[in-house]
């Protein structure tokens, strides 16, 4: 603090500098710096500070010290106009300032959100040069089946050792097991990594040392969270933990979990990758299966896409013809893009328009106001005109105006924002805060700007064109060039606000027809939790126990919840009889599941029959296919026929109806179901009778069959819903935009009104002597708005159908675009558009004619 | 010879009084004990400029110390032409003054 104390201020010795002829500046600088010195030591820092700022004033030649009085006065004299302007007409203001400062909250709120989203993983160090490796699959009219973001083991070691780009590689992938301590026995999420992860991903130590955490294959490292969950207080270090049945881990090492917003599922214990081998004995360095998410940093200076050209060609040594690319996805990307492009990133672009818009909508409000405003400010430009106002002052003065409404709307935006927070993160799923930092000053200032700009160009630039004789001579007449682009910009307004409307509907639509689809499986009562070795062992006596319970329908095992599976054949692993080319082919979605899975999950036999208890045989070599199997394979009558996968050999015996097994964005894809294969979910269908005590049962059934397992379960329709997460929080966002959007268009339109009907009192007044009914001039005074509003529908529609249309694309099951959404938004904005303006007709024209006509 | 302005010779006389040490802090605390009105320091370089342009003065550097931020002091000096200036200023003040009695100004009209 110190430095700071000794020298004066930078930017006034600069200023100075610049004052003082140059000849003598040093010795100047030294002078002043010299007193500068003394009076801090005497007076205070704060003092001597003050006193070298008042010098560059006093070293100001003496034109300049005399125009920033003035400037300053002038600057006073129009703020006072411009808060008269405001006090006069109160209710102008009321709108203009309320609707400026509502767009501006929505919009700051969605760019709050839409960086947040887009900072996910940025928080990493070196997060620009970390990369997924995945694959890219030439599966021939598979679209949806080419991306997978998992890769062979081989991909990390071999882009390491042969590639100099390439800094580090991480083989990573995630388990449910159970780990125990004495009594104590969870099912955590755990990671098998490769020790330089802890390097990759720059995990935080809070106890161990990261270079010697794995160094035996036995060793973990576990979660601060997990520490306190086995440990309590206690140090874990060098502690045991037992993982499933199979051994006694050592805690090497305690590390912090990573914040909330990563890609990463949370874990709680991470294990050496090299465990696979002694433990389920794979082959490690292996380009056979995919299996693994892959992750490496690049070298200093390397370039993603000139590695990316390298690697994607990169031939597996079993595979002849090249049916697989390794393509490389920005780790900053993962959270926003999904493989192949769309994925949040979508909707991010979406809700910035849908900002930009409600902003814009703001905006015209005060624009139109303004112009229609500019007749009564025409008397106020001409005389300031002739007592000697240049244009350029004047112009000054109405973007001041506007800046200064912007302003207030500003400050009363960021409290709007802050009071709607929590809801906003109620609908958002996330936590923002509002802390009035450094961006959001930035970003709230260039929304003034913008917003002053827009606001105030058209009366700094019309308004101040006029000729004060005109004006002073009473024409004001003239003045009804901004009657056309008023027209235009409520014609824009209500073309954005019905675009949002019939947006909403079609979201909800879809999010609809989702919800209501049949999948093909009973997703009701259906809930799913890990399925760990120790309950795998005995799982048939959890079976038979389970069985008696009339609360429950059926009780399986498969490789993943019903809702997902990442695993897939890859292309050219499949044989079947009949099949024209050997190494070519489809890629089929595999899942495996236990005999219980045609009851359990409800599916339905479309031909042969499904696994069987009764048949050992059906353990090895029998498969079951799905019917878009049959229709990629090109048989009619595919049970009995032969079938190879991977090296196993098989008979088809049987063919279940097609059932949805990932999000409707995708179409069913083939699907291979294998007996008892990779196992690792329990999946359990009750009838939704006493569903407590039906979970209460199977958690105590459980813990009899297994001391210690604690059940944490999910609801497969849960699950389902969370599929759908994006559209559903996108959805309730479209839905308040909306809203927003069309109110603040409304207060436009209500400004309007009223200040026309105003404007037309005398003309009314005398309308209603001469026998008008208030009926007519209520008609009169809505009928062009009508007009208006029904001309943006006209422009509307079009944009929305196009942008649905092309939105509902992404589904590969979709609703329909209905004609009645578009006409339901339509009527409703002429609905509400009506109303507000009805209202003000209606006012003018109940209004005493005999008042009205002694007006002015 | 041009006339000098009030402040110009002011700034003038100070720098001959204060001969080797003229330098700005003390040509402005003789400026403020000679007239007894406040000046501020930055209020004195445009004079001082004003007087440097036309050579009624030149500078001479000392050395650099580090209360000054490490720069030099600047003396300023009086140039032949400054000395000139204000013997012609001395003439036109005699000139000026001559015949006129402090004490009749003091008394009411």
């Amino acid at each position: 603090m110190s430095g700071r104390e000794q020298a004066p201020s930078r930017l006034a010795a600069w200023l100075l500098g610049r004052l003082i002829r140059p000849e003598i500046r040093e010795g100047a600088l030294g002078d002043l710096e010299e007193q500068f010195r003394d009076l801090a030591a005497r007076r205070g820092a704060f003092r001597a500070w003050f006193w070298y700022w008042r010098q560059v004033l006093v070293v100001l030649p003496g034109f300049l010290r005399n125009t920033i009085p003035w400037s300053v006065t002038m600057f006073l004299n129009y703020l006072k106009i411009a808060l008269r302007q405001m006090n006069r007409q109160k209710f102008i203001s009321f709108i203009n300032i309320t609707g400026l400062a509502l767009g501006m909250a929505a919009c700051l709120l969605i760019y709050l959100w839409a960086g947040h989203e887009l900072a996910y993983d940025g928080f990493f160090p070196n997060a620009d040069n970390i990369y997924r490796v995945y694959c890219e699959y030439d599966v021939p009219d598979q679209p949806a089946q080419r991306y997978s973001p998992v890769t062979p083991s081989a991909v990390g070691p071999t882009l390491t050792r042969d590639f100099p780009e390439v800094a580090a590689a991480a083989r990573t992938c995630r388990h449910y097991w159970s780990i125990s301590r004495q009594d104590h026995r969870f099912t955590e999420p755990v990671c098998l990594v490769d020790p330089s992860f802890f390097t990759l991903f720059s995990v935080e130590f809070v106890a161990g040392k990261r270079e010697s955490a794995f160094e035996k294959i036995t060793d973990i490292v576990i979660t601060e969270e997990l520490a306190r969950k086995y440990f309590g207080a206690a140090d874990p270090l060098g502690q045991t933990l037992r993982v499933e049945t199979w051994y006694d881990a050592r805690i090497t090492g305690v590390v912090r979990s990573f914040p909330e917003n990563t890609h990463f599922r949370p874990f709680g214990v991470l294990i050496p990758f090299d465990l696979y081998k002694p433990l389920w004995g794979r082959d490690l360095n292996d380009w056979k299966t995919s299996n693994y998410v892959t992750y490496i940093r690049l070298a200093d200076g390397a370039s993603a896409t000139a590695l990316a050209g390298k690697i994607a060609g990169l031939r597996q040594p079993h595979v002849t013809d090249g049916t697989v690319h390794l393509r490389l996805q920005a780790l900053t990307d993962m959270h926003t893009t999904e493989l192949g492009g769309g994925g949040l990133v979508v909707y991010l672009n979406i809700f910035a328009l849908v900002g930009a818009f409600i902003l814009l909508i703001a905006c015209v409000n005060y624009m139109n106001l303004a112009t229609a405003r500019s007749s009564r400010r025409a008397r106020e430009v001409g005389l300031r005109k002739v007592v000697g106002a240049g244009r350029s002052q004047l112009a000054r003065q109405f973007l001041g105006e506007a800046f200064l409404s912007s302003l207030l709307a500003a400050v009363l935006a960021w409290l709007a924002a802050w009071l709607f927070l929590p809801v906003f993160n109620e609908m958002t799923g996330r936590e923002l805060s509002l802390v009035l930092s450094w961006w959001e000053i930035r970003f709230l200032a260039g929304i003034v700007l913008l917003a002053g700009l827009l606001a105030g160009s058209y009366p700094a630039l019309v308004l101040t064109a006029v000729r004060p004789v005109t004006i002073l001579r009473g024409l004001t007449r003239g003045l009804g060039g901004g009657q056309w682009l008023r027209r235009g910009l409520v014609v824009l307004q209500f073309s954005i606000a019905i675009f949002l409307m019939i947006g909403v509907m079609v979201v909800y639509g879809q999010l609809d027809y989702i919800d209501t689809m049949d999948l093909g499986f009973a997703k009701e009562h259906m809930i799913t939790f890990p399925l760990d070795n120790e309950l795998n062992q005995s799982f048939e006596r959890f079976r038979r126990l389970l069985a008696d319970h009339d609360g429950i329908v059926g009780v399986t095992r498969t490789n993943s919840p019903p809702t997902y599976t990442e695993s897939t054949t890859g292309g050219g692993k499949i044989w079947w009889e009949g099949k024209p080319a050997a190494d070519t082919g489809p890629s089929f979605a595999v899942l495996g599941v236990d005999e219980a899975g045609l009851d359990t999950l409800g599916l339905n036999l479309a031909a042969g029959r499904f696994f069987s208890p009764d048949c050992p045989a059906d353990r090895q070599d029998t498969v079951v296919i799905n019917e878009a199997a049959a229709r990629a394979m090109g048989l009619d009558s595919p049970v009995g026929k032969r079938f190879r996968i991977w090296d196993r050999s098989a008979t088809i015996i049987g063919v279940v109806k097609d059932f949805h097994l990932s999000s409707l964005h995708r179409a069913i894809d083939p699907l291979v179901l294998l007996p008892r294969w990779g196992e690792d979910t329990v999946c359990i269908r009750m009838t939704g009778r006493d569903q407590a005590g039906t979970l209460a049962f199977i958690s105590d059934t459980l813990r009899q069959v297994v001391p210690g397992f604690t059940l944490e379960y999910r609801f497969v329709e849960h699950m389902l819903a969370e599929e759908y997460l994006t559209e559903i929080r996108s959805g309730t966002i479209l839905r308040y935009a909306t809203f927003l959007a069309i109110f603040i268009s409304c207060l436009g339109l209500l400004g309007l009104a009223a200040f026309t009907a105003e404007q037309r009192t005398k003309e009314i007044g005398i309308r209603r002597v001469l026998g008008a009914s208030v009926g007519s001039v209520v008609t009169l005074l809505s009928r062009e708005y009508f007009i208006w509003v029904l001309l943006a529908n006209l422009v509307a529609w079009p944009l929305a159908w196009w942008a649905a249309a092309r939105w509902l694309e992404s589904y590969a099951y979709r609703s329909d675009l209905e004609f009645h959404m578009f006409l339901t938004a339509g009527a409703a904005a002429l609905l509400i558009a009506m109303l507000t303006v009805g209202g003000q007709a209606w006012r003018a024209g109940r209004a005493n004619p005999v008042r009205s006509l002694r007006h002015e | 010879m041009k006339l000098l302005s009030r402040i110009e010779e002011v700034l003038l006389l100070a720098i001959w009084r204060l001969q080797d040490e003229a330098y700005g802090v003390p040509i402005r605390e003789e400026v403020i004990r000679a007239t007894s009105q406040h000046w501020h320091l930055g209020a004195i370089y445009g004079p001082l400029g004003r007087l440097y342009k036309n050579g009624y003065v030149f500078t001479v550097e000392g050395e650099p110390t580090p209360e000054r931020g490490g720069r030099s002091k600047v003396f300023y000096r009086l140039t032949a032409k400054g000395r000139e200036a204000l013997r012609e200023l001395y003439r036109v003040n005699q000139e000026l003054w001559a015949g006129i009695s402090v004490v009749e100004l003091e008394e009411e009209p």
